[in-house]
């Protein structure tokens, strides 16, 4: 009895091995994407800017928030006034070119901003980089996330290769 | 002779008692209340909107009671206007490349059918202009649409403004 449960242990390591082994030298997955900080704290602002893979973005979505440059890849951004309370922040967005989307009047500490939808066309460097800028503009000037990834375009998703996500401050 | 009036205990508690409601809970001075739902955007499309009117910058569209009759929203009427609280002002362009803001929208068309954003859903409207060469048209409006060309020397693009602007959680007071 005691020989048949040893002889099934070992059957089991042998089966485990002969599957990683397996699975190894099929090895043509792509790399897993490198984790990024989902948020950085800049300017009296904690800002949250992660990439979201799904299906509804693409060139030619239903509805003009789920158009992006990339197809299957948008972005997530959100901010919170950290700082104390100001007159007014701006929610800025975008690739090379900022856009101000909207306002916050007035912004409260704990006032927080939220946007999701597609990638701006300007976002993307070339064939496999990208950046895309979200955070926010006062009288102090721009307090931005910056999230630098690269990727490989597959069909209709995107295959996010890595991320790195750093704060930046820009004046007016 | 001067009247005494006399009142009777239960008229002065029943009087105090008034008065106190009245006090704790006012009487509301209308309709409107503070409501949150997603905004998105949309640009180009028809010249005219559901409702037969030129749909044009500082309007949104929202559900009809037939598509979504769930969405207390779908049964403002046509042409009331809501209030933004957060984010408020929203920023949006004209032909010109002025820019202009925003604080209050008024509803004059409709849409998402399939009611897929949740009540009290607005699709703001961000314009028609477009640089001469680009194509009249952009995703979710009817294409090819009617549209107006940048002037001015503006390269402007109202879909690039709607797509910028993507899907936010938003706050505001519904119509009176």
């Amino acid at each position: 009895m005691q020989r048949c449960h040893e002889l099934r242990t070992r059957l089991g390591y042998l089966l485990v091995a002969a599957l990683i082994s397996t699975l190894s030298a099929c090895g043509t997955a792509l790399p897993k994407p490198t984790p990024a900080a989902d948020a950085v704290s800049v300017g009296g602002y904690r800002i949250e800017l992660v990439l979201e893979s799904d299906a509804v973005y693409g060139p030619a979505p239903s509805a003009a928030w789920q158009r992006s440059a990339l197809p299957g890849l948008g972005a997530r951004c959100r901010w919170e006034r950290v700082g104390e309370a100001i007159t007014t922040a701006w929610f800025v967005w975008g690739g090379r070119q900022l856009s101000e989307l909207s306002g916050y009047t007035p912004t409260q500490t704990g006032t927080h901003a939220e946007r999701e939808g597609g990638l701006p066309d300007d976002a993307v460097t070339d064939s496999t980089t990208a950046t895309v800028y979200c955070g926010a503009r006062d009288a102090n000037g721009f307090h931005l996330a910056a999230l630098r990834f690269t990727f490989h375009r597959a069909g209709d998703h995107t295959d996010v290769l890595s991320e790195n996500l750093e704060g930046i401050e820009r004046a007016e | 002779m001067a009247t005494v009036l006399r009142r009777s205990p239960a008229l002065v508690l029943s009087a105090a008692a008034t008065v106190a409601i009245a006090l704790v809970m006012p009487t509301p001075a209308s309709a409107q209340s503070e409501v949150s739902g997603w905004f998105t955007g949309y640009a180009m499309g028809n010249r005219y909107g559901a409702f037969g009117v030129e749909v044009t910058d500082g309007m949104f569209a929202n559900h009809t009671p037939q598509d979504c009759p769930g969405d207390p929203a779908a049964y403002w009427a046509v042409g009331s206007s809501i209030t933004l609280v957060s984010p408020s002002p929203i920023v949006e362009h004209d032909a010109w490349g002025a820019t202009t803001y925003y604080e209050s929208l008024t509803v004059e068309d409709s849409g998402d059918p399939s009611c897929s954003q949740g009540n009290y859903w607005a699709d703001v409207y961000f314009g028609r202009f477009k640089l001469a060469t680009e194509p009249c048209d952009c995703p979710g409006s009817p294409s090819p649409g009617y549209c107006i060309d940048d002037q001015a020397g503006y390269t402007g693009n109202a879909c690039n403004d709607a797509t910028n602007f993507g899907r936010a959680w938003a706050t505001y007071w519904s119509p009176p």
